[in-house]
């Protein structure tokens, strides 16, 4: 007979991503390097993690924001989607959900940005996934769509080649 | 042990076993390589870490929640945590720190700018101790901060491998004295009982009541928040447990880390029996033994019947791992298999296998993969057995990071046995460091490749139901049919209308072109035409240079000579020049592989040397000549209008000769001027 915790509230979508957004800002803005754009596929990948949500909601929802984050930066998605084929031609593409953050704190270059930006795009996004928004190996390899322990080889190489070009360019 | 990057990295983010951490601490005391990489590692994290964070202002969120439908404009925004930012300036207080407590502080103050909401705790640290110093999400520092006498801080001389602290002066690690075991006739537990049975008095209960979950954790197969709690729990065990081996359990006086909401004032517990059939994995361990065989047991929910898995306190950490997770991912379609799973964790990798077996019974290609997986990490465990004990996969060398890559997905559905099968046995289960939890690992995999491959074939079904055509999705056929069911046929005749427009313009512009050649190819002619004017006929009428451009001249030359045929346009890229022994040797560098045509002469009226080089395109003016005699200047005529050649003319001193030739890659055009 052992006394057990029953659950309780689950997070909800609007409480997941309101606790998560300015990182989800945060990380994506030093993912693509531009502000405006980075703003526009957090809001794409916030769209396709609710339209496409995880099974576990509690336990995957936050790797799947940053994947879907992820994915939308990779893909420069945005939301309302651009209208495909040869359709898009004859539609008047939708006007962005505009997400009016200030940003311009961020748009000051720094050493330490532009050695993340001669990164790769696959390299950069495992650094800052640990580093920046620290997701456990478990997560980033969700995110990245990899197995955990190619996650934590990536994060390493990332890790050493951040060191490289960092010290390189400090100097 | 071998120095390693990847072990360095996995060990400054705490992802490695507590056995080889101590390992590595111990390697970094003699290393100082190691040391010293360690200590760049740490401080490059920290400066990614430091980078600026945005904070979303609350009108922002609710205009994104609006526009993402997530909730009305009127409704209150939930609760933000505490932004990274915030803790970022926290790390620069450091007794504020969990980590920097000493003898002149037994507690820890609380802060106003630490997080101490009921709202931060009921997440699970997202962030093993990696960083020591920065990580507010660990455990210890969440017992902090709310100042509970209970849960003193760890004094400085037993402090976590894994703290950043401790990597001055490594310490050994510590090896945690096994607590006694609550067996589940433990009179606490079935005192406890009573009150579950009772639905109000279980939504009362008391802290003190609350007091065995410090000892056993329970985890609902399909039930997160369970997960969490233990998960929470296990932290705790383990951040205090060093000290004594047993204490006054702290869960009593911090409810807000058994539960899952901000809100809920105390916990709804329920009463776990055991499974009578599971009778190997009942506690056969008696208080004082060793519990390393015997981690997890069966049990079920009197409330709701459901499974559970008991969690014995002292667990080690890669089990907690593993579950954590395991349970997600098999606990919804394959709950017996889960079970069996968790089981197989502590002891026998049999049941592994008859796990893996069941899915592949189930007819699913991802766990055949699964299996394959499973066998091959158990076959790799027995191979890591036969071996030395250090002699571990993460010992992999500096060099190998390089290739190792991490291998993508090819799809979904079959992605982990694909993985495993490109990698070589010694990057299997760095993380895990056994072949029991590789499997797991592994097999978890495959139940997570079938979760996804439902998923994207469930997407898969609802495209093809929304589109009957056989073409793709973003077809045109697709969009029309969409319209035409969706009767804009305003819209349909937008398209056909702005096709045969299209259609139209496309043929008009055939037309246009095949009457009227423009272009390259037209240009080009025309300057063959051009040139061949020039060098035949020396009365004809010839455009030069003057102040204004693209005025005509006539040009009279003589002694013209013409080398190259090729009319493909080019590009003038450099002119040089050069003085040598009897000549003076003018170099044109061009562009492409071809001998351009180019015509040579004199001009008859003043003696001056014209080079014109058909279809070529100056880059910029001449260089200024060097010293020489031969040459007094050099200048670029303009051509005429629809004209695509360039004209040199060369003023010389005295008569000369000219010697012309090609030179090929690069290509040049080679002019000796030969004083006669």
């Amino acid at each position: 007979m052992t006394h057990v915790t029953a659950p309780t509230a689950a997070h909800t979508p609007a409480t997941l991503i309101r606790e998560e957004l300015d990182d989800l800002v945060s990380y994506a803005i030093h993912l693509v390097g531009d502000t405006s754009a980075a703003t526009e596929y957090v809001v794409a990948g916030i769209a396709h993690t609710l339209r496409y949500p995880p099974p576990q909601w509690n336990q995957d929802a936050r790797a799947s924001l940053y994947r879907a984050v992820t994915r939308a930066c990779r893909q420069k998605s945005s939301y309302p989607a651009r209208p495909k084929g040869i359709s898009r031609l004859f539609r008047r593409r939708p006007h962005p959900v505009f997400v009016d953050i200030d940003t311009q704190l961020v748009s000051k270059v720094n050493t330490v940005k532009r050695a993340l930006m001669t990164m790769p795009f696959d390299r950069r996004a495992s650094l800052l996934l640990r580093d920046f928004a620290g997701l456990e190996y478990r997560e980033v390899a969700r995110v990245l769509e990899c197995s955990p322990a190619n996650a934590g080889r990536s994060v390493a190489m990332a890790r050493r080649e951040f060191g490289t070009i960092f010290r390189e360019i400090a100097i | 042990m071998k120095c390693s990057y990847l072990t360095l990295s996995q060990y400054l983010d705490g992802e490695l076993e507590p056995a080889v951490t101590g390992e590595v601490d111990a390697h970094i005391v003699g290393c100082e390589r190691c040391h010293t990489a360690l200590d760049m590692m740490r401080s490059e994290a920290k400066r990614i870490r430091q980078l600026v964070h945005i904070h979303a202002t609350d009108d922002v969120v609710r205009h994104l929640f609006v526009e993402l439908d997530l909730q009305d404009s009127d409704a209150p925004l939930p609760d933000r945590k505490v932004s990274r930012a915030v803790q970022s300036q926290n790390e620069s207080l450091p007794w504020l720190r969990a980590e920097t407590n000493g003898a002149a502080l037994p507690w820890s103050p609380d802060s106003p700018s630490n997080p101490t909401s009921n709202d931060d705790l009921p997440h699970p640290p997202a962030e093993k101790p990696d960083i020591g110093a920065e990580d507010e999400s660990h455990p210890s520092a969440l017992s902090d901060q709310h100042g509970d006498p209970s849960s003193l801080p760890v004094p400085s001389s037993s402090p976590s491998p894994t703290e950043e602290g401790s990597h001055a002066v490594p310490f050994p690690t510590l090896v945690e004295p096994e607590p006694p075991i609550d067996l589940p006739g433990n009179p606490r537990s079935d005192e406890l009982g009573k009150h579950d049975s009772h639905g109000e008095e279980r939504s009362s209960v008391t802290q003190e009541q609350a007091e065995p979950m410090s000892e056993w954790g329970a985890l609902h197969l399909h039930d997160s928040a369970a997960q969490r709690v233990a998960t929470e729990l296990l932290e705790q065990e383990h951040s205090t447990t060093p000290l004594s081996p047993w204490r006054p359990p702290t869960i009593a006086t911090k409810p807000s880390v058994l539960e899952d909401g901000p809100t809920t004032p105390s916990p709804r517990p329920s009463t776990v029996n055991l499974l009578p059939h599971a009778a190997d994995s009942e506690p056969a361990v008696q208080e004082g033994q060793s519990t390393e065989k015997k981690t997890a047991f069966l049990g079920m929910d009197e409330d709701d019947e459901s499974e559970v898995v008991l969690l014995q306190p002292g667990i080690k950490e890669q089990i907690r791992f593993r579950l954590q997770a395991l349970m997600p991912r098999f606990a919804r379609p394959r709950e017996d298999d889960a079970i069996e799973t968790v089981h197989g964790i502590g002891a026998p990798q049999e049941r592994v296998h008859s796990a893996a077996r069941r899915l592949l019974q189930q007819g699913s290609s991802a766990a055949g993969r699964a299996v394959h997986t499973v066998e091959r990490a158990v076959s790799s465990m027995q191979k890591s057995r036969a071996e030395s004990s250090f002699q571990e996969d993460d010992e992999l060398p500096v060099e190998e990071l390089d290739t190792a890559r991490p291998v993508r997905r090819v799809s979904q559905g079959m992605s982990s046995g694909a993985d495993l099968e490109r990698k070589p046995r010694e990057q299997e289960d760095l993380s895990t460091g056994s072949a029991e939890n590789g499997a797991v690992e592994h097999l978890r995999g495959g139940a997570l490749s079938i979760s996804e491959g439902r998923h994207a074939s469930a997407v898969a079904a609802h495209r093809k139901s929304r589109s009957t055509g056989k073409s793709g999705r973003n077809s045109l056929g697709n969009h029309m049919q969409e319209l035409w069911k969706d009767r804009a046929p305003g819209r349909l005749l937008q398209i056909v209308g702005g096709m045969v427009v299209l259609a139209v313009l496309s043929a008009t512009l055939v037309l246009v072109h095949r009457n009227h050649p423009t272009g390259v190819h037209h240009q080009a002619v025309a300057a063959v035409h051009h040139a061949a004017s020039v060098s035949t006929s020396p009365a004809a009428p010839h455009p030069t240079a003057t102040s204004a451009p693209h005025a005509a001249q006539q040009i009279a030359l003589t002694n013209v000579e013409t080398i190259g045929s090729s009319t493909a346009p080019v590009e003038i890229q450099d002119l040089r020049y050069g003085q040598h022994a009897g000549y003076y040797r003018v170099v044109f560098d061009l562009t492409g592989s071809t001998e351009s045509q180019v015509t040579l002469g004199t001009d008859a009226s003043t003696g001056d040397v014209i080079v014109v080089i058909k279809d070529a395109r100056p880059v910029g003016q001449p260089a200024p000549l060097s010293e020489t005699t031969t040459i007094t200047s050099v200048h670029m005529i303009p051509p005429s209008t629809g004209v695509n050649e360039t004209v040199y003319e060369f003023s010389v001193a005295k008569p000369v000769t000219l010697r012309p030739a090609y030179l090929l890659g690069p290509t040049r055009l080679i002019v000796d001027f030969i004083p006669q």
